[in-house]
């Protein structure tokens, strides 16, 4: 299944961009979200929130993907945040300890109202 | 009437698989791998898990061992026994052992946003057991086993 994704330049009081992840990310489709994240991290958005309802697979790979992501918002003051993982996906978070490193949110509305408050 | 087995992978037939070593084949192969899993009894659960660590070790092969060549291959054997599952993957590239690896300290890992190595870390978290064997001169096996928990 492919990797789909769709970003939303317009959302959260226009502060917090959000990358929002569909089907499986796994290494066939690494380096194409990796070439997406690319071009936007010049954009005016230095903060960032993923939606990862859509996702049903995640490899290392996209992981990977993920770390990359953060490294580069890092180099520019950006934050990052996640919410909404499936369980499948909640899971390889949790054994690789993603959860507690990242700002992991419940849900869109629980994830706006708390990383607004730290995204300046 | 089910005809899957009461106790999962008791009686479940082995599998034997010739592959082409390219990433595009991998996810057809795992949703295979997966399909074969739960159909032998085992829960949707376990069957993800070891597709996760399959994806990991096709992955490491293509890319460590065949460097992407796209031609090479990979003989995969799927064992099953009560409760438990075994793969067996067969390469003929350059030796390359990933359980040689040093392990990951992953809260480290991810404050120095550092990059590569998760896929034998997911292996290692994922399967109860994990064999890496030489194959004489030119190839490699790797042998990853999952139980159910008693």
């Amino acid at each position: 299944m492919e990797l789909k994704y769709e970003i939303d330049k317009v959302e959260w009081q226009k502060k917090v961009a959000i990358l929002r992840l569909s089907g499986h990310l796994d290494r066939a489709f690494q380096p194409e979200m990796d070439d997406a994240i690319q071009k936007e991290i010049d954009s005016m958005y230095r903060h960032w929130a993923v939606d990862l309802s859509g996702l049903e697979y995640l490899s290392s790979a996209g992981i990977a993907a993920m770390v990359n992501f953060k490294g580069k918002l890092e180099r520019v003051t950006g934050r990052i945040c996640f919410f909404a993982a499936t369980d499948r996906v909640d899971k390889v978070l949790t054994v690789m300890g993603l959860k507690r490193a990242y700002p992991f949110f419940a849900d869109e509305a629980e994830a706006e109202a708390k990383f607004l408050d730290n995204a300046n | 009437m089910s005809d899957k087995p009461k106790i999962p992978g008791e009686g479940a037939s082995p599998i034997h698989l010739d592959l082409g070593a390219r990433n595009s084949l991998a996810p057809v192969v795992r949703f295979f791998v997966h399909a074969v899993i739960m159909d032998a009894g085992f829960s949707q659960d376990f069957a993800d898990e070891i597709e996760l660590a399959l994806d990991e070790a096709l992955t490491n092969i293509i890319e460590h061992t065949y460097n992407h060549d796209g031609v090479s291959q990979i003989l995969l054997r799927l064992d099953f026994a009560p409760k438990k599952v075994t793969i067996s993957l067969r390469d003929w590239g350059k030796a390359y052992n990933p359980l040689k690896r040093a392990d990951i300290d992953m809260d480290d890992y991810l404050k120095k946003n550092s990059v590569g190595g998760l896929g034998v870390h997911i292996i290692k978290k994922l399967m109860t057991h994990v064999q890496y064997l030489p194959e004489g001169k030119k190839g490699n096996l790797l042998i990853m086993t999952k139980k159910m928990d008693e």
